[in-house]
């Protein structure tokens, strides 16, 4: 079949190029580079604490505040915290200037990285003062708010009358487990489905926005070029389209298929890496995704189609790259608008809003979805609404076709709507 | 794959209009399987159009065109090899796999392609150049290309539209051995140009159109032949003026080293043809003086000239 000839060529014309190969292979080692610059980065600020001197007014905080950080330190090598070494100043309120003189000196000399002063008064007022050099540090600023706080809860707890062993027990963070329902059963779901479906539209609005340009790129060159007269003096119209989008998608999917062997392997390190560490990382991955991938699939096949016949169409109406700039504004603004949607959609999944967006075409491969992954929409709408997609995007193609042969042959200015209505009855 | 009881093509009473403007109207006509037949026209005539209508990728607003006696469609492309007056080639695609591609879509068989795209290539003495890029090629090597994409798939019938502009005199030859041979072989070929020199040497048919419509279609020798020797070719040097005051002579067509005289209808026997070069040899430098058949740009003049056709205006 010709269609198949067309086919062939787009896609291997196109991968056999060096910007291709270099485009596909760098990305991943790109991404690479910057994960491990960071590891890098992590690891190195892991050995730094912050020595801090401390001048106690109160007389009754530090012993708590030290205890505190002492066990936040600790742990700061898990959960990434930051670690301090607390050295305690003494000095009376009428010594305090020349006490913070001393220390603001050493401060500027860089023997110490910041000091603490505590009001005498601090477990009423809750308030303290942090002096440093560096005053965009903004983890160390939090975490040490967050140790004085629990120090001040624990120091008055304890004027209050309760036990010292009690201490521990009586603040604690609260654990909420999600669950997301589902006519399998109720699954853990702490957000994660949300956050692959962020992870997954976005790859489908990348590959539609970068891919539907080079179609429509492809079919301005062929027509500036004045190839198309050849090409259909020997296949006609729809074929010529429709083989041509297929291609620049075989092209677009073998580009994606390269990426997400790059990323599996990448996962799969990383993820035997925390395994041998000992972390427990299946709480992570979201369970049941299997349909969502499927929907994905299907969807980013259906709205890259869809998207890339538009984006010849206005390709075959153009003579040059400025004017195909300026024409496909439209349709990345639709693109976007469809993007923006799906934050609504995820927040109101079942709203009659929602359902009936999820069907236009241009904005199911997204919204559809996005209902996947937070909610559980009916398979018939799925698929109802992928079948109206896919008719869409026939629908389109054969327009395009029509606009393809009369567009092709016509150089000048770009013809205006009803100039376009009437092209499609020359065809 | 040819059905030589039909005429190669047939177009019957064919319109294209783009909106006000009418490309083509009321145009018949029928090129017999294995003729040379030249289209032939002034730009904007409509010669372009209704050869994109014969191998639609245009369709004409009414009447029928019939390929081999197939109405034309999709299915007939394959029987036409076409050569478009608007060149154009994939310009970052090697020249070899670019025959390649082309040759398959016009249906030559997987195993025929790649020996068929190096005996061409040898053929137009382009051999070396298989595995370099399109636009590493100038523009007549190009060209050579271009031709060979109309004639790979060996169709029955080839459609080239000013195959020879812009070649220089040994490629322009090149080619038109390649036609003969086509010819030979029992190909019908359309030949679209506005080099009636050209048209005279290769074409046994002719077809002129002007304005959209045909204006003259028959076989040469016989479009000759119907206005007689009327015209005398004079080689010479001297003022042209001249040449017009001959007893005789209609209107005379200079073209700076020759003129080419019309002749009364009076004033074509050999009596009077004598008196014009009795008159003309005192006072001009006459290297040569023959009474002829009018050249096919005469004829293409003449009748353009004698068709006054109204302007395209909407009723």
């Amino acid at each position: 079949m010709k269609i198949l000839t067309v086919i062939k060529r787009e896609l291997l014309t196109r991968t056999r190029t060096k910007g291709f190969v270099f485009f596909t292979f760098g990305i991943p080692l790109l991404a690479a580079g910057f994960i491990f610059l960071e590891y890098q980065i992590v690891q190195a600020s892991q050995n730094v604490s912050s020595n801090i001197a401390v001048v106690d007014l109160s007389q009754s905080l530090y012993p708590e505040l030290s205890q505190v950080i002492t066990k936040s330190t600790s742990q700061a090598a898990t959960d990434g915290g930051s670690r301090f070494h607390l050295t305690q100043v003494e000095s009376t309120a009428a010594a305090l200037p020349q006490t913070e003189e001393s220390l603001r000196l050493r401060v500027l000399h860089k023997s110490l990285d910041g000091y603490l002063i505590i009001p005498a008064d601090v477990l009423t007022s809750r308030t303290a003062q942090y002096h440093a050099l560096n005053a965009a540090a903004f983890a160390v600023r939090a975490d040490l708010s967050s140790s004085l706080r629990q120090a001040v809860n624990r120091a008055r707890m304890l004027a209050a009358g309760i036990p010292a062993g009690q201490l521990d027990s009586m603040a604690g963070s609260f654990d909420l487990n999600q669950l997301k329902v589902s006519a399998t059963g109720d699954s853990r779901d702490n957000g994660q489905t949300a956050i692959l479906a962020i992870v997954l539209i976005s790859a489908l609005y990348l590959v539609m926005l970068l891919y539907g340009v080079v179609v429509m790129r492809a079919v301005t060159e062929e027509k500036t070029t004045r190839i198309s007269e050849v090409l259909l003096s020997a296949v006609d119209p729809f074929s010529l389209m429709l083989g041509k989008i297929l291609g620049v998608v075989a092209t677009a999917l073998v580009q994606l298929a390269v990426w997400g062997l790059c990323l599996g392997l990448f996962l799969a390190y990383g993820l035997t890496m925390l395994r041998a560490a000992g972390i427990n990382w299946t709480q992570y991955m979201p369970h049941d995704a299997s349909w969502l991938y499927i929907c994905f699939l299907l969807f980013f096949i259906a709205g890259f189609l869809l998207y890339a016949s538009i984006y010849a169409a206005i390709g075959s109406v153009v003579s040059s790259e400025q004017e195909a700039q300026q024409t496909q504004m439209p349709l990345t603004i639709i693109l976007v608008i469809g993007f923006y949607l799906a934050f609504y959609v995820m927040a109101n999944p079942t709203t009659w809003l929602s359902v009936v967006l999820s069907f236009v075409p241009f904005f199911a491969p997204v919204l559809m979805v996005t209902r996947v992954a937070v909610s559980n929409p009916p398979v018939w709408q799925v698929l109802a609404s992928f079948a109206l997609c896919l008719a869409t995007f026939f629908l389109c193609t054969k327009i395009t076709a029509k606009i393809y042969r009369v567009g092709i042959l016509m150089t000048g200015k770009r013809p205006t709507l009803p100039e376009l209505l009437r092209w499609l009855k020359y065809a | 794959m040819s059905a030589s009881s039909s005429p190669a093509i047939v177009c019957e009473a064919i319109h294209k209009s783009y909106g006000d403007v009418r490309a083509v109207e009321n145009l018949s006509l029928t090129v017999p399987t294995g003729a040379v037949y030249g289209f032939l026209g002034p730009n904007g005539s409509g010669k372009t159009t209704s050869i994109r209508m014969m191998v639609a990728i245009l369709l004409p607003d009414s009447g029928q065109i019939h390929i081999h006696g197939t109405p034309v469609g999709d299915h007939t492309k394959d029987q036409i090899g076409y050569l478009p007056e608007e060149r154009g080639l994939y310009q970052k695609m090697k020249v070899g796999e670019q025959l390649e591609f082309l040759a398959e879509l016009k249906r030559v068989p997987k195993s025929e392609v790649k020996g068929r795209v190096t005996r061409w290539l040898e053929r137009v003495e382009l051999g070396a150049w298989a595995d370099k890029k399109v636009n590493d090629l100038s523009k007549g090597m190009q060209q050579k290309i271009q031709f060979i994409a109309a004639v790979i798939a060996d169709p029955p019938i080839l459609i080239l539209d000013e195959f020879s502009s812009g070649l220089d005199p040994v490629n322009a030859n090149l080619l038109n051995e390649i036609l003969l041979e086509q010819r030979a072989e029992g190909k019908t070929i359309l030949l679209s140009t506005h080099r009636m020199e050209e048209a005279e040497r290769l074409c046994d048919h002719v077809c002129l159109i002007n304005k959209g419509h045909k204006v003259l279609d028959g076989r040469l020798a016989d479009l000759r032949a119907a206005t007689g020797k009327s015209t005398l070719r004079v080689d010479y040097t001297g003022d042209p003026a001249i040449l017009r005051q001959a007893p005789g002579v209609a209107s005379a067509e200079d073209f700076g080293n020759y003129a080419e005289l019309k002749l009364r209808p009076d004033a074509q026997s050999p009596q009077s043809v004598a008196e014009i070069l009795r008159f003309l040899a005192p006072r001009l430098v006459i290297t040569r003086f023959e009474q002829l058949e009018p050249s096919l740009n005469q004829i293409f003049l003449d009748t353009v000239a004698s068709t006054s056709v109204p302007a395209s205006t909407s009723a």
